[in-house]
């Protein structure tokens, strides 16, 4: 058989039409198109949907995470240039001093800490249960 | 059912229930193109694994030019092709020469007389036997139906060059068939 015969042969059983030719030929060939048919034994697990899904919902939860990570390393250090170039533009000295301005009222800044302190508990213990009931 | 936009912008919503419906409604066609060229079982599904994650993290890039089907495929074959790459295989082609076709139709491993009784199995073997890249252009269009162009899409080759895969693996396949068959009539 030459090339284009070959061609018609496998055309015309590509369209399923009843090929002509000689008969060994297209038993071979039917039995060929018949076998590649075949599935391959190869399947995938009946769980694989649910494994790939459970990939994809880790693989893009870490991204997240890795992503927040991210903006909070990428805040600080924007913090930081920022406190630096403001320290470099004003000038800015570190002083103590002011402590010995409010040392007179140590009073009243016990009192202030204490009742901050108290408005918490308040909160904390009388008003936030009260509110989820 | 769900057409392909439907399920495409209800994933893209982060709808994971139309996400495993996409991989329930294409793993046929990756298990087919993987489970041809890796034998490992294990290997294979890590590999089918591999591409729907691939097409879970690139899905917002498709632009629907073409089939899911086919652009699902294509991100398979690419797969496919860098593992026979990572394993060594050879991703020659079937040399021109009728010495070659006769040494294909005459050579017979034990294995091949072993299952020469069934016939399919047999075909199976032999083009088994073939390149990579012609079971893929074969499976591609005996199994998942898929027509000249979308296998060149899928694979990047030009349209003659599928033709001339596909014809020339039926080919050899059918000398090899035809030989045993000639043996048959014989005895």
């Amino acid at each position: 058989m030459n090339r284009y015969e070959e061609e018609e042969l496998q055309r015309n059983l590509e369209a399923g039409k009843n090929p002509e030719g000689d008969e060994l030929d297209v038993k071979a060939y039917q039995t060929v198109f018949n076998a590649l048919k075949h599935e391959p034994e190869f399947t995938l697990s009946s769980s694989f949907a649910d494994k790939v899904v459970r990939l994809a919902m880790e693989k893009q939860n870490s991204k997240s995470t890795f992503r927040e990570y991210f903006w909070f390393g990428l805040g600080i250090f924007v913090m930081m240039i920022a406190a630096g170039v403001a320290i470099f533009m004003t000038e800015f000295k570190l002083d103590m001093g002011f402590l010995n301005g409010v040392s007179s009222f140590k009073g009243l800044i016990i009192f202030g800490v204490f009742f901050i302190g108290l408005l918490h508990w308040v909160d904390k213990k009388l008003i936030r249960p009260t509110e989820t009931h | 059912m769900m057409d392909d936009r439907a399920l495409v912008s209800n994933i893209l919503e982060g709808n994971m229930q139309a996400f495993r419906l996409l991989i329930k409604q294409h793993e046929r066609l990756v298990a087919h193109m993987i489970g041809r060229v890796v034998k490992n079982k294990e290997e294979s599904e890590e590999l089918c694994q591999d591409v729907f994650l691939k097409v879970y993290e690139k899905l917002s890039e498709f632009s629907f030019k073409s089939k899911l089907s086919t652009w699902i495929a294509t991100i398979a074959y690419r797969h496919a092709i860098n593992q026979i790459r990572k394993n060594k295989m050879l991703l020659s082609d079937i040399p021109e020469e009728d010495s070659f076709t006769a040494y294909f139709v005459e050579e017979e491993n034990p294995e091949s007389v072993l299952i020469e009784s069934d016939l399919d199995g047999f075909v199976l073997k032999l083009a088994d036997q073939l390149p990579p890249q012609y079971k893929i252009v074969l499976t591609l269009f005996h199994l998942d139906g898929m027509s000249y162009p979308e296998i060149g899409e899928v694979t990047g080759m030009p349209e003659g060059t599928v033709k001339n895969y596909l014809f020339r693996a039926r080919n050899l396949l059918k000398e090899k068939v035809k030989h045993h068959l000639g043996k048959e009539e014989v005895l």
